[in-house]
């Protein structure tokens, strides 16, 4: 007779019992292959967990900060000083943020190398380029709401972008609402907009997730007569991620008290380029520098509209990535031109001008 | 405006009136738009600046004696020409700029302030003539590498509001109490100023008509707001920006994505 774990236990017990039969949990005991219960098949679940933190201390923000822009900055300062354990609730959305983006890109990494995009999962992998392009905006305007210089400097890029566009610069343009403070708006698309939109996209990807289940390994073929992969309940790789994700939390914790969220000065007017953007968004940075801001514009939708092109490009059965060369290649080299216009990013020198007056 | 016109006589005469009428509003229209396009400051005079400051204090205990003693002035705000070795320190309480420039007796130093580049640059300047120093207030419509001061100094409310000096051996000591609001410009806090220390070190005998070259110093000025932290905002205009969380970002990108490379197009299948 083998030894019950505690989770089994649970399982067994009244109360479970009582919830399954109304919540129908035991749905989610279906099961996954075993490569699903691997790391790299575990970092989307661990950044839908990165999510829910930062749902619940987004949440927590909500209750004390100011979108105002007389009182944005100092609402923020008051979190981080004043409000009990503030620091530590705006530390861990600071840094789960950070680990989102991170997670996000090396789970697409992890389904572009292995293929999961192809037939029949093409529309999930496209649901997945839109949670990428959502979780941009979402960290874009997230940095504008703490309202220092930089916040200020974003949302001017963002109005000569905006101008760029012409009449699809208008959502984000100071003319859609000429009295409205921009930060308002960009306050109403972090805490509603973007959640709405993050949610049914989520959901769908998740939904899409669970039906067609986790992908095969590249390398197995269809009716191959190797022996089947064996498989393992899903709710092991939900305590997987649980369990990455708590080590995840307990690192943005200790992370969060390191090296608290930064928040620079309310925005001075009248000097420009006085900072850099974020790491997310130095690419576009470098971008700006060598070529234009303007190019910020295609150097955007390239990338992404190649993303989504991605799963009607590739349309082979074949998913080992040594067979797929071009496509892998072309995607690596999109890789690594992002990681060194990061890195010119990074190597960018700040020197502030006087403007207007 | 019309009936007023009309009941004057001035519209619904003849055509001829109306024409005449009509010549010369278009006549004075034509010098507005001149005015403000002809008056400007050339920003790209003021790229990657060096900013000083003017630290604020609710109730600076200044006085424009001639004579700087400890703690009058926040070390914030000096600011060291390098051609003629004058330091000049700056203050402000919200309703006044305090100005302190020392050095070696020194000819003049204009301090010029804009607060609407489009519009022009109000200038104060403080120099020897005929061996005692006085003070000048200027307004030059056009800075552009080469300033013009006008003969006129702006007329209504002053700028300067006290001014004193006192020579210390070698040493010349001048001190100014300025008005942030006045005709030459309207300063506030939260806003960089283009702003010009201009100098000379030969004592001469008339304050300068025009200046020039090296004697020029393009800066930002910045009023501190009461809540700065000087050292903060010193940090934010020196451009000294960390960089580490974007080196670790890019090394765990890189990392991650060799990682997954690694795992499923290197070692493929070898488990």
């Amino acid at each position: 007779m083998t030894a019950q774990s505690p989770w089994d236990r649970v399982r067994k017990g009244r109360f479970w019992h009582y919830i399954d039969e109304r919540l129908g949990l035991d749905q989610l005991d279906y099961t996954v292959p075993e490569h699903g219960n691997t790391l790299p098949y575990m970092i989307g679940g661990i950044t839908v967990f990165g999510f829910v933190i930062l749902i619940v201390t987004g949440l927590l923000l909500t209750l004390f900060y100011d979108p105002s822009p007389e009182r944005a900055n100092a609402s923020v300062l008051a979190i981080q000083h004043d409000v009990t354990l503030g620091w530590l609730v705006r530390g861990l959305h600071y840094w789960a943020a950070q680990a989102v983006i991170i997670s996000v890109v090396l789970h697409m990494v992890r389904v572009f190398v292995t293929a999961s995009y192809k037939k029949p999962r093409e529309l999930n992998w496209i649901f997945g380029i839109v949670l990428l392009a959502i979780t941009l905006n979402f960290y874009f305007s997230g940095t504008v709401l703490k309202w220092d210089q930089e916040s200020f400097q974003g949302v001017d890029e963002i109005k000569t972008v905006s101008g760029y566009l012409g009449p699809f610069g208008l959502p984000v343009s100071q003319n859609l609402a000429p009295t409205v403070p921009i930060l308002d708006r960009m306050y109403a698309l972090h805490v509603a907009i973007l959640p709405i939109i993050i949610g049914i996209f989520l959901l769908a990807h998740l939904l899409y997730v669970h039906y067609f289940n986790i992908s095969p390994l590249p390398w197995r073929k269809k009716n191959s007569e190797e022996p089947e992969e064996p498989k393992e309940p899903f709710t092991k790789h939900l305590i997987g991620i649980t369990q990455y994700g708590i080590v995840l939390l307990v690192i943005l914790a200790i992370l969060s008290f390191v090296f608290p969220a930064p928040l620079e000065p309310a925005p001075i007017t009248g000097f420009h380029d006085a900072t850099k953007p974020p790491w997310p968004l130095l690419p576009l940075t470098a971008v700006d520098d060598l070529i234009g801001l303007w190019w910020i514009i295609p150097g955007t939708a390239i990338p992404f509209l190649f993303l989504l092109a991605v799963p009607f490009i590739d349309r082979g059965e074949e998913r080992d990535p040594r067979k797929r060369k071009i496509i892998v290649i072309t995607f690596m080299v999109g890789m690594a031109m992002l990681l060194v216009l990061m890195y010119l990013g990074i190597l960018h020198k700040v020197a502030g001008s006087v403007v207007g007056g | 405006m019309v009936e007023h016109l009309r009941r004057r006589g001035l519209v619904g005469g003849t055509h001829s009136s109306r024409l005449g009428v009509a010549l010369v509003m278009t006549a004075m229209m034509s010098f507005l738009p001149a005015y403000n396009v002809a008056a400007s400051v050339d920003e790209g005079l003021f790229d990657g600046v060096q900013v000083v400051m003017a630290p604020y204090s609710a109730n600076p205990a200044i006085h424009q004696d001639g004579t700087i003693v400890a703690g009058e002035y926040d070390q914030n705000g000096t600011y060291k020409t390098s051609d003629t070795q004058l330091t000049v320190m700056l203050m402000h309480d919200n309703a006044s700029l305090y100005v302190a420039i020392s050095g070696p007796a020194w000819g003049w130093l204009a301090l010029g302030i804009s607060s609407n580049m489009t519009v022009g640059m109000g200038f104060v300047v403080v120099g020897a003539v005929g061996g005692t120093y006085v003070t000048e207030e200027r307004f030059v419509s056009e800075v552009s590498g080469t300033v013009v001061f006008p003969t006129v100094q702006p007329s209504g409310e002053k700028t300067i509001e006290k001014f004193g000096w006192m020579q210390h051996g070698a040493d010349v000591v001048a001190e100014l109490k300025l008005s942030l609001e006045s005709p030459l410009w309207s300063l506030s806090t939260g806003q960089v100023y283009a702003t010009v220390i201009a100098s000379n070190s030969t004592v001469g005998y008339s304050l300068p008509s025009i200046v020039s070259g090296g004697q020029i110093h393009y800066l930002g000025g910045y009023l501190l707001r009461s809540q700065d932290n000087p050292e903060t905002i010193k940090t934010l205009f020196s451009g000294e920006i960390s960089s580490v969380p974007g080196y670790v970002a890019l090394a765990l990108i890189a990392i991650g994505t060799v990682a997954i490379l690694y795992e499923y197009v290197f070692r493929r299948g070898r488990r």
